[in-house]
């Protein structure tokens, strides 16, 4: 259904329901509240109309004040006038202007209900403090507009006076051919489709000058048409955007994600100016009535702030603008400039136009203003590129670890060793140079998950504000690639389950917005991901009783697992607690493919939640693939590197500690309160097996999704750090128990072991 | 402390419905009266600790309308809400003469009777 109809209808709906309102009728006033918290909810979000929800905010306190004796009188008189006004204003009878000033005249009244001035008059206004209806965050995010010289911030358009925005004539040009402005509406909006796509792309490739022109095109297209139509509230929107593309279009301001934001506010305010046509039927009169409540100048007005800070400016404008010369003149001094090809300020002070000095202070001001236009110094290397660099880097270092070892046998003098020590010095510097090269933020991926957020809430019509903390941490770009996918996951759940709709989040008293934080942070030598929502929470008897229907647990041992053991329950594959399959994520997959993920990254993910609060996901992962804190050992005549995140202890085994249930059965120790069964690791890489001379064997104690492993080597060498390079894939294949190999400093060869891999190669 | 729900009708299915309703959203300090003598008793009996009256108007011994002025002689903040059908409106304003603090028309959904009830108990 199209947008503003739907307003008009409710703000009418409101105003019978307030006339015909009896004193007493509880339920009556609950639903004139309810019909305020619609009209509220419809609005909310919607560009440009802003203001007109934080003035109808005013009614909700008098409607409450309806059920309290001493105050209904009053508030009714007061809520029927307020209404009144508001039908009007909203079918175009009464100004934006008037209908200001009657809530202005009120004022000292309306304080009496919500115990605060209502600041009709463009100071801050109560949002969010009298009805529970949130401000926006993104809303603010959108209007901070960032850049490399620092942050501008912009008043917001809420806190605007509600003062008329258009002069009497300003839709007079609008034609009246429906059919035309139909297809205009047709065309703008496959413009805007495009735009939107194109922008999503420019989020990761900001530079690329095609979609760049693409976008600019879109703009420039709407623009050009609507001026054609005589709709100059959109002409003036899509001209503002345009501006402000054709600045980045020329490399002066690379896209950011403040700017995206910004775009993307332009976007919604056409979107709604456009449904507003739809919506009113093309009819000219309609259309001119509802085009008024929606103010695009707080807008247009951060699009040319913006533009302005980027642009050059001239010598002669500049000091036409401090009054130094006569704009007359300066049109004369120009004139000149063509003529005699000489500078502009070298005629203003030959010509004793402007006094020396001031010109100096203009170009410095106009150098000032140069200087943050800066270029970013950003090189693109294609991927192909950087993974054969950082593997060449990881073959330097262990060369050069070669070279040393080797020298240092020699007893070389001692200038070669310092050559050595400096050698090694820069290598190292090489080496953490390459491999950051390869880490990049993971604000790269946290804003595409904006995009997912915003279209899953949409698609259950649930309104969820995702706040993002720590997107400049950086990460391994293929770590990256491949969490894309379990978050995409994780947040779309936490939308479909976690989230509640708006109405029963007011029920339970909570924010009617929705809130999911998203944040990354380093934790030790690796990095932290959250993903927390403050929805329902995950129901463990719900989860059980499921398991238990589709199998997965025994009826019996439900009552036994633990609440984590309950929740890891939620990651196994065909599990879906979802009461109704929707088209997001009731379909039980998702979550297992969040851990199948993580696991190739050697990821973990935690899980914790509180009935009615909330539900936590945390994600741990190593920093890069490239190089891991192994356990080197030796296994027969090779050597293995266990990963060393996953090892617990090193625990000797004697010989006569090993026990089993029966003859079939594999060998266990007792160690600490667990039965922990007792792995060879011979037996998965078929090395030859060497009985231990003194019955003792040496082990590594290994914890896995809650479970303990004892690993049996011949020999530990130690903790390293490993350069793990890729194995071709036919060794893969056959060895799925491997991740990868390296090359170690005296040239011998090891194989990196994937843990997952190794206890299933087991089974 | 004020923690009880007092609610007086004389039918005993109006009755059990509002009490079920109630205790569904953990409401569970509830006393119930049969008619307006009895309300009036428990009323004087609980002095002080009920938050909120529910009322039916056509009640036995004593109406709904009368009980409100004999309560409130004694009580003049707590809400008192009355239930009622759609033709008692002008029963209805003498009720409110009375000090009833409003009312709801019969047959109602548990759900707006609930938000009636958080209502008031908030204020």
């Amino acid at each position: 259904m199209a947008k503003g109809s739907g307003l008009l209808a409710k703000v009418q709906q409101l105003r019978a329901q307030v006339d015909s309102y009896e004193a007493g009728d509880v339920m009556g006033a609950l639903d004139i509240q309810d019909s305020i918290s619609d009209i509220l909810e419809e609005l909310s979000g919607k560009t440009g109309l802003e203001r007109l929800a934080s003035l109808i905010r005013h009614l909700l306190p008098l409607a409450q004040a309806l059920s309290q004796s001493s105050l209904e009188s009053q508030a009714l008189t007061l809520l029927t006038e307020l209404t009144e006004g508001l039908e009007q204003y909203v079918t175009g009878r009464l100004s934006g202007k008037a209908y200001g000033e009657l809530i202005r005249k009120h004022e000292g009244e309306l304080r009496r209900f919500t115990g605060r001035a209502p600041a009709p008059s463009g100071t801050r206004a109560e949002t969010g403090t009298v009805s529970g209806a949130p401000p926006s965050p993104d809303h603010e995010s959108a209007m901070t507009a960032s850049a490399e010289s620092g942050k501008v911030q912009e008043e917001n358009p809420v806190e605007q006076p509600i003062a008329e925005p258009y002069p009497e004539d300003y839709f007079s040009a609008i034609i009246e051919d429906t059919k035309l402005l139909e297809q205009f509406y047709t065309e703008a909006q496959e413009h805007l489709e495009e735009a939107q796509a194109t922008l999503v792309e420019l989020e990761y490739d900001a530079t690329n000058k095609e979609l760049l022109n693409t976008i600019f095109r879109n703009f420039h297209t709407i623009k050009g048409s609507s001026a054609f139509l005589g709709l100059k509230n959109i002409e003036e929107t899509a001209h503002a955007v345009e501006d402000l593309l054709a600045i980045v279009r020329d490399g002066k301001l690379i896209l950011n994600k403040d700017l995206i934001d910004l775009i993307f506010r332009g976007m919604e305010l056409l979107k709604n100016l456009l449904d507003t046509m739809l919506a009113n039927d093309y009819q000219k009169t309609a259309m001119e009535a509802s085009f008024r409540i929606i103010n695009i100048y707080p807008y247009i007005r951060l699009f040319k702030k913006i533009k302005e800070q980027y642009s050059y400016k001239k010598i002669g404008e500049i000091l036409a603008e401090e009054g130094k010369i006569q704009p007359e003149v300066l049109q004369k001094v120009l004139q000149k400039q063509r003529e005699t090809d000489k500078k502009v300020g070298e005629i203003l002070i030959e010509e004793k136009i402007a006094k020396p000095e001031d010109v100096v202070e203009a170009l410095k001001k106009q150098n000032s203003l140069a200087n943050r236009i800066k270029k970013s110094g950003i090189v693109k290397v294609s991927n192909e590129k950087l993974n054969t660099l950082i593997d060449i880097v990881g073959e330097l270092v262990i060369n050069q670890s070669m070279v040393k070892q080797e020298l240092l046998n020699l007893q070389v003098s001692e200038t070669t060793e310092r050559s050595i020590t400096q050698l090694e010095s820069i290598t190292t510097t090489i080496k953490n140079l390459v491999l950051s090269m390869g880490m990049v933020p993971i604000a790269e991926i946290f804003n595409k998950l904006r995009v997912v957020a915003r279209n899953t809430a949409e698609e259950l019509g649930k309104s969820v504000y995702l706040e993002l903390r720590g997107e400049e941490t950086e990460l391994d770009r293929n770590v990256i690639e491949t969490i894309y996918e379990p978050l995409m996951h994780l947040i779309r759940n936490s939308i479909d389950h976690g989230i509640e709709h708006a109405e029963e989040r007011d029920r339970l008293g909570k924010n009617r917005l929705g809130r999911i934080l998203l944040s990354a942070e380093h934790k030790g030598s690796g990095i932290e991901i959250v993903v927390q929502d403050d929805g329902k929470g995950i129901d463990t008897e719900l989860v059980l009783k499921k398991a238990v229907e589709k199998g997965l647990v025994k009826r019996d041992e439900a009552g036994k697992l633990s609440q984590k053991d309950v929740y890891n329950l939620l990651f196994l594959p065909g599990f879906s607690t979802a009461k109704q399959v929707t088209s997001v994520s009731g379909r039980g997959v998702g979550l297992d493919v969040v851990k199948k993920n993580l696991d190739s990254i050697h990821g973990r993910v935690e899980v914790s939640s509180e009935v009615g609060k909330g539900t936590r996901f945390t994600i741990k992962l190593p920093l890069t693939l490239a190089i891991i804190e192994g356990f080197v050992t030796r296994v027969g005549d090779n050597k293995y590197v266990f990963p060393f995140s996953s090892i617990e202890e090193i625990k000797v085994i004697q010989q006569d500690e090993l026990f089993r249930n029966d003859e079939e059965s594999e060998a266990m120790i007792f160690h600490r309160g667990l039965h922990i069964p007792v792995l060879y690791a011979h037996r998965v890489f078929r090395e030859t097996w060497q009985e231990p001379e003194n019955r003792t064997m040496l082990s590594l104690l290994f914890s896995l999704d809650q479970s303990h492993y004892c690993v049996v080597v011949d020999e530990l060498i130690g903790k390293q750090e490993i350069v793990v390079k890729s194995m071709s894939q036919t060794i893969l294949q056959d060895c799925s128990f491997f991740s990868g190999g390296t090359i170690f400093g005296d040239g011998s060869i090891g194989f990196v072991v994937d843990m997952q891999g190794f206890l299933e190669a087991l089974k | 402390m004020k923690k009880h729900i007092l609610i007086a009708d004389d039918s005993d299915v109006i009755r059990s419905i509002v009490e079920q309703t109630l205790r569904l959203y953990h409401y569970d300090s509830i006393i119930t009266a049969i008619d307006g003598q009895d309300a009036l008793e428990k009323a004087r009996a609980h002095k002080n600790e009920i938050a909120l009256y529910v009322f039916d108007v056509n009640m036995p011994k004593m109406d709904g309308i009368s009980l409100v002025k004999e309560v409130r002689a004694f009580d003049a903040s707590t809400p008192i809400i009355m239930l009622t059908t759609e033709t008692d409106k002008a029963k209805m304003m003498t009720a409110r003469d009375n000090g009833a603090t409003g009312w709801i028309i019969k047959p109602f959904q548990g759900d707006k009777f609930i938000r009636v009830v958080e209502m008031y108990l908030k204020n």
